[in-house]
């Protein structure tokens, strides 16, 4: 009978063994679009734009409103392709009006991080009279956590 | 699949009571032994995330070596979750197949029904695996102040996956009435060849258990009540 219960000890053991404390995800993220400002004259440089406003059908997108910064990041979503912004500078009257296109993708990083949200095939094209813009540049159509900046905006 | 699997079972089965037959000498009860794994039919019973079942047979050929099988068909369910939220859910389903010997460690001699070997396998599993809600990880919070942005209400399903491996068995078995014996044994797999899906793991394989990450180790456990078909006794 002892032999049996030490049996029973012994298989109650056994199947903790397989337990495990969760995991942290450290591996991977999703990505974050990140527009660069150079000057218009000297591409290699990065330019403040003063008083930053990007709107999204009319709402300040992510909180960005009359931020002066020389790059943004924009946590584009999930399920969208198309963006239509409309970027405002202080020192300007008219926004430039640019389309950003992008398929949202997953992408399989680790048992503890899951998969993350990169996007391919970005493109930009403007939609307005030019403004306060010069040229736009993709600098690479893939987009994930680690390959900032994506896009380049001379001004 | 399934058919070679069952095939193959059988083929041992008629060549191992053909040996037994012809090689046996000593004192012990030779025979085959079949069973059923315990833990597995408990776990299908009390949790609503498996169900599986697992066959085994054995056949003693010397008094120190038993060819071993086992056959099984397992499902699972699992979800990984970070703090409250959930990331993704998969589930797996398939069979495997493990054959091999084992060696008598140690066997009273006043005890003759109490048993420890030790052994190896070689495993083999063909399964499918399936992605339900996927939820992407995502550090900072724009996106969504609570919780993870959900991708896909409903992920791929990834069919013909397969997995092979080696096993180190050790088992304990004790004689409990006439010819039936309850058995436990703890087994550390290591994993050999996967066929893994395009953007996902094999995090889980039917008959390894649980496939750590950048590690090749699975550990599994059986508990079986088997029942010994004696041949020759001397």
């Amino acid at each position: 009978m002892l032999k049996r219960l030490r049996l029973a000890v012994l298989f109650i053991a056994l199947s903790l063994i397989g337990c495990e404390k969760d995991d942290i995800c450290v591996d991977g993220d999703s990505a974050l679009l990140q527009i660069e400002f150079r000057d218009a004259s000297n591409q290699e440089v990065a330019k403040t734009v003063p008083g930053l406003s990007v709107f999204l059908n009319d709402e300040a997108y992510q909180g960005i409103s009359s931020k002066s910064v020389s790059k943004i990041d924009l946590a584009l979503g999930a399920d969208q392709t198309l963006y239509v912004f409309d970027l405002f500078q202080a020192d300007v009257e008219t926004a430039e009006r640019i389309v950003i296109n992008v398929t949202p993708k997953m992408t399989y990083v680790s048992r503890a991080c899951g998969f993350v949200l990169e996007f391919e095939q970005l493109s930009v094209s403007t939609l307005s009279q030019p403004s306060w813009i010069s040229s736009i540049e993709v600098v690479t159509e893939f987009v994930n956590a680690t390959n900032a900046p994506h896009i380049v905006i001379y001004h | 699949m399934h058919r070679i699997l069952s095939s193959t079972i059988k083929r041992l089965y008629i060549v191992g009571a053909l040996l037994s037959i012809a090689i046996l000498k000593g004192q012990t009860t030779y025979g085959v032994r079949v069973g059923a794994d315990l833990h597995r039919l408990a776990r299908t019973a009390l949790t609503e995330d498996y169900s599986g079942f697992e066959l085994s047979v054995d056949l003693r050929l010397k008094r120190t070596l038993f060819l071993s099988a086992e056959l099984g068909n397992e499902t699972f369910a699992d979800r990984e979750t970070l703090g409250d939220y959930l990331l993704y859910e998969t589930s797996y389903s398939g069979s495997y197949l493990k054959f091999g010997a084992d060696w008598l460690v140690y066997q009273p001699k006043t005890k003759e029904k109490n048993l420890v070997t030790a052994g190896v396998r070689y495993a083999l599993s063909t399964f499918s695996s399936d992605l339900g809600a996927i939820h992407v990880y995502d550090s900072n919070r724009i996106r969504q102040p609570e919780g993870f942005p959900l991708f896909s209400a409903d992920g791929p399903q990834f069919e013909g996956l397969n997995a092979s491996w080696i096993e180190g068995v050790f088992s304990f078995k004790t004689g409990l009435f006439n010819n039936v014996y309850l058995g436990a044994s703890l087994r550390l797999g290591f994993l050999l060849t996967e066929k893994s899906p395009d953007n996902f793991d094999n995090l889980w394989i039917p008959g390894f258990n649980k496939v750590t990450d950048g590690a090749r180790f699975g550990l599994n456990v059986n508990y079986t009540l088997s029942y010994l078909i004696p041949i020759l006794k001397k």
